[in-house]
């Protein structure tokens, strides 16, 4: 049918009048639609999915709001393609074909109704912000980081209306949410793929909507350099081209024909500059970060102790000293940790790619082995660019509670403390060497087992000092309490058996604390299993009295000797049964659920030697 | 004074011809048109709506021509259309369905536009209902809204298609007061099937068939075609070309009367079924 559509438009003011009129009925009705409440929601559970386990780093988390705010770009997507082609779905046309404002007046109103999506993107921003600034936040949040949501949230919804225009059909809108998410994980892959792995990704991630950090928050933001102004521009760019395009389904004007040169220059201008890779002098620069912390770092004393932290990062000296010094209040001032510096540091694996030069983070791997100082020592304990958050706190406080911990009880944590006795070669040559092909083992034997040589790594199981280190960090805060107890309930003592399944299956000797395991000192001691749950026993009790019997006893109760039935005894605790006699109680019925048989300690021992 | 004129209106879709050399005129007070499904009617409303262009032929609407941009733009505003199917957004509730046709007429003062908004509900007796989402209202209601937004700034021609279709006999009634009220100063083209509508409303009357008008004047001069052919009988009149019994228990005839036959004055749809002759008949029975 031929119509009389309106090719030309009204008088710019009428239709700019008009189009604001619109926009002020259709914005609020757009961000009322259920889709994109729904949206809103999504995008503020995922934000909190993404930050509620880390303390918040503003600069590291203004990230996420970009991440989390796609969400309801998608569904601003949906709703504003709908709202688009309602007149289309509901046969309207013929109405508004006969009213004077055209149906590019229309398009444009739906253009302007953004506005208040946008603003609604801002509101939901700001609810994620004052998340993080409701647990006392380091840093600032960078302003091109938070407007990669809002703009998302215009550029898509731009998008929808401009699919609407071009076809009417409801499910246009949902298939290209399908499309532009596809897109998105396809462009940044080069990330994800690079998740447990140290490198640099493909600039090419920033043709993406959002460019994330990496596939969780693994990478401090301070070493990646992130084109963030461009890749706004970029957004804005592409937010105009598609506006344009749903404009010029009613015909072209000049203004489209300037505001298409104006997108297109924006995306071409934003998209080269932010493909562009940093300068070698920035990468240096990124380098000199993590060889050199003390250039960069502020540093201040406490009770004996130095805090060493990236400006940013000093507001954390408090939650770093919290665990250290409540422990220090509970051990005898000639047991507690001499020189002891704490140091930020951001490490060298990292979940995601960093700009740091290879050849640094090469050099830093190198110096991460279990005899190198970056694993720590007893006068530097390291701490990264995360802290726990909530229920995950007790897990970083944990790591410096255990570590002043077992300084304070004598426990070895340097490779250079992990020397061989005559009984350790006796039972590392008894235990290792049978597995070893026959032509290894002389050499082997020769150059690693001897008396007075050292060795990667020890264990303190049976030892009274490790129940006593365990309590002490146990009972340093109220998160590294929960967090033992929660440890303890996931990991009971023991064989754990499952009736239902007729199965039983064993633990191991090795102390529960894999959290920590990101701590490398944790890798080369291992405290035990049962003086874990010792120590899990001395927790329930009143600290006081715990605290009274082992200032009593101190010297008896850290000496390597002394076993820890002795300390059992003092506390009056219940051995636990050991594993043969609990294997020997099993029921003919329970069979073991991995193989078929349940490695004794002994065999879990193999190749560890106590600490001495 | 003419308001709207058009002359040797053709408008082709594919090989049928909607309208074929339809003449049109309508000024001041209420104008009916008439015809059978598939008339032109909606067609030739389309065209006057500036919804729609003609193929050949002429049409002014003001005096304007609705082929240049300016003056379609300026009949527009002059002019308010209710369309068969207005295509109401079912999730928007009256007052938001109406305002927004309003937004589009330019109305774009916010305070202004709602008094307006409420004034046509009004006048349309939806006062009541404005907050009501359309899907909860009734047909009737529904059609009261679409006369509402056609109503919206008082605009000099109002054009109609078929506005009483799915009205009950209240609803009729209240909207021939509305109708007899604005038809009073407002010019108003409206196309119907209920020729008791034409003939208490309408100061003229056209009747369409098949993309052409056959009649044009007062609907009084369409009933008086049927003058001395609609008469009464005992029984079912074997000449007639219609007969029916009616509530009396007596015979109805329209055709040619017998000689002797009990006559009565024609009604308009007396007049209407007597023009279009056997088609009409054969469509009625």
């Amino acid at each position: 049918m031929s119509t009389l559509a309106l090719t030309r438009w009204p008088s710019r003011s009428r239709t700019r009048s008009v189009a604001f009129a619109l926009a002020r009925r259709e914005g609020p009705r757009l961000i009322r639609s259920p889709i994109f409440i729904a949206g809103a929601v999504l995008s503020l559970g995922l934000f909190g999915l993404l930050t509620w386990q880390q303390a918040p780093v503003l600069h590291r988390d203004d990230v996420s709001t970009g991440g989390a705010l796609l969400l309801l770009a998608a569904a601003t997507l949906i709703a504003a393609n709908l709202a688009t082609s309602r007149a289309a779905r509901d046969g309207s046309d013929e109405l508004y074909s006969g009213i004077v404002s055209s149906a590019g007046v229309r398009t444009l109103g739906h253009l302007l109704s953004l506005l208040w999506a946008v603003g609604a993107s801002l509101v939901v921003g700001g609810i994620m912000i004052v998340y993080l600034l409701i647990d006392s936040p380091v840093g600032v949040p960078r302003i091109p980081e938070l407007l990669v949501g809002p703009l998302c949230v215009l550029l898509l919804g731009a998008l929808g209306i401009a699919l609407a225009r071009w076809n009417p059909h409801p499910a246009v809108g949902p298939f290209a949410v399908v499309v532009v998410l596809a897109l998105e994980v396809l462009l940044i892959q080069p990330i994800v793929r690079l998740n447990g792995t140290n490198g640099t990704a493909a600039r090419s991630t920033w043709l993406a909507l959002w460019t994330p950090l990496g596939l969780t928050n693994g990478v401090p933001s301070e070493l990646a350099i992130r084109p963030s102004w461009w890749h706004a521009l970029y957004l804005c760019g592409l937010g105009a081209l598609f506006g344009v395009i749903a404009l010029s389904r009613h015909g072209t004007r000049r203004t489209q024909t300037l505001a298409l040169v104006g997108a297109s220059a924006a995306i071409l201008l934003g998209g080269v500059a932010q493909l562009q890779a940093p300068s070698a002098e920035a990468r240096r620069a990124l380098g000199h970060l993590l060889t050199d912390p003390q250039d960069h770092q502020v540093c201040e004393e406490r009770v004996g102790v130095t805090y060493c932290a990236y400006p940013a990062y000093v507001p954390w000296v408090e939650r770093w000293a919290t665990p250290i010094e409540n422990l220090f209040d509970d051990v005898p001032l000639s047991s507690r940790p001499q020189n002891l510096v704490v140091r930020q540091s951001f490490g060298s694996y990292f979940e995601g790619p960093t700009d740091v030069p290879h050849v640094t983070l090469r050099r830093i791997e190198r110096q991460a082995t279990p005899r190198g100082a970056a694993y720590g020592s007893p006068t530097l304990l390291p701490v990264g660019a995360e802290w726990g958050r909530g229920k995950m706190e007790g897990d970083y406080e944990m790591r410096s509670a255990l570590f002043v911990a077992m300084q304070a009880v004598g426990i070895p944590q340097e490779w250079s403390d992990f020397v061989l006795t005559a009984d350790d070669v006796a039972y590392l040559k008894r235990t290792l060497l049978p597995s070893m092909p026959k032509a290894r083992r002389e050499t082997f034997a020769s150059r690693r087992l001897r008396v007075g040589a050292h060795w990667d790594s020890c264990h303190t199981s049976g030892q009274a000092r490790s129940v006593v280190a365990l309590w002490l960090a146990g009972q340093a805060t109220a998160a590294t309490e929960s967090m033992m107890e929660r440890v303890a309930a996931e990991s009971p003592y023991g064989l754990l058996i499952d009736e239902r399944a007729g199965t039983v299956a064993y633990n191991g000797p090795l102390s529960p604390l894999y959290p920590l395991n990101a701590t490398p000192i944790f890798e080369r001691v291992n405290l035990g299993s049962a003086e874990f749950h010792y120590a899990v026993r001395l927790l329930e009790r009143p600290n006081d009295e715990v605290k009274t019997t082992l200032l009593a006893h101190w010297g008896e109760l850290t000496d390597p000797d002394t076993d820890t039935s002795t300390l059992l005894t003092m506390f009056g605790l219940e051995p636990f049964p050991t594993i043969e006699a609990q294997l020997a109680a099993l029921p003919s019925n329970i069979t073991p659920l991995y193989g078929d048989r349940i490695s004794t300690p002994d065999q879990y021992f193999a190749g560890v030697v106590p600490c001495h | 004074m003419t308001n709207v004129l058009v002359s040797g209106a053709v408008k082709r879709f594919g090989r049928t011809r909607a309208l074929d050399g339809a003449s049109f005129e309508a000024g001041p007070g209420i104008t009916g048109l008439l015809g059978p499904n598939g008339a032109g009617k909606t067609t030739l409303l389309r065209v006057l709506a500036t919804v729609m262009s003609l193929n050949e032929g002429e049409i002014r609407v003001f005096g304007r021509d609705p082929a240049g941009h300016r003056d379609r733009l300026e009949i527009r505003r002059r002019l308010g259309y209710m369309p068969q199917e207005p295509g109401f957004h079912k999730n928007f509730t009256a007052f938001e369905f109406v305002d927004y046709v309003a937004i589009l007429k330019e109305m774009t003062h916010r305070r202004t536009r709602h008094d307006e908004v409420h004034r046509v509900l009004v006048a349309v007796g939806l006062e009541g209902a404005q907050s009501k989402k359309i899907k909860a209202l009734s047909g009737g209601m529904r059609r009261r809204v679409a006369l509402a937004q056609a109503l919206l700034g008082e605009p000099e021609l109002l054009i109609l298609d078929e506005p009483t279709a799915g009205l009950d006999p209240e609803q009729r009634l209240r909207f021939r007061e509305t109708m007899s009220h604005l038809g009073a100063d407002h010019s108003i083209v409206l196309s119907t099937h209920q020729t008791e509508d034409v003939a208490a409303l309408c100061s003229r009357v056209v009747v369409m068939n098949h993309g052409r008008n056959l009649f044009s004047g007062t609907p009084r001069d369409l009933a008086e075609l049927a003058r001395g052919a609609v008469w009464l009988s005992e029984e079912r009149a074997h000449g007639a070309r219609l007969s029916y019994r009616t509530g009396e228990g007596r015979y109805r005839n329209i055709g040619t009367a017998p000689d002797g036959a009990d006559q009565v004055d024609p009604t308009v749809e007396d007049g209407y079924l007597t023009l279009l002759g056997d088609e009409a008949f054969v469509e009625a029975a």
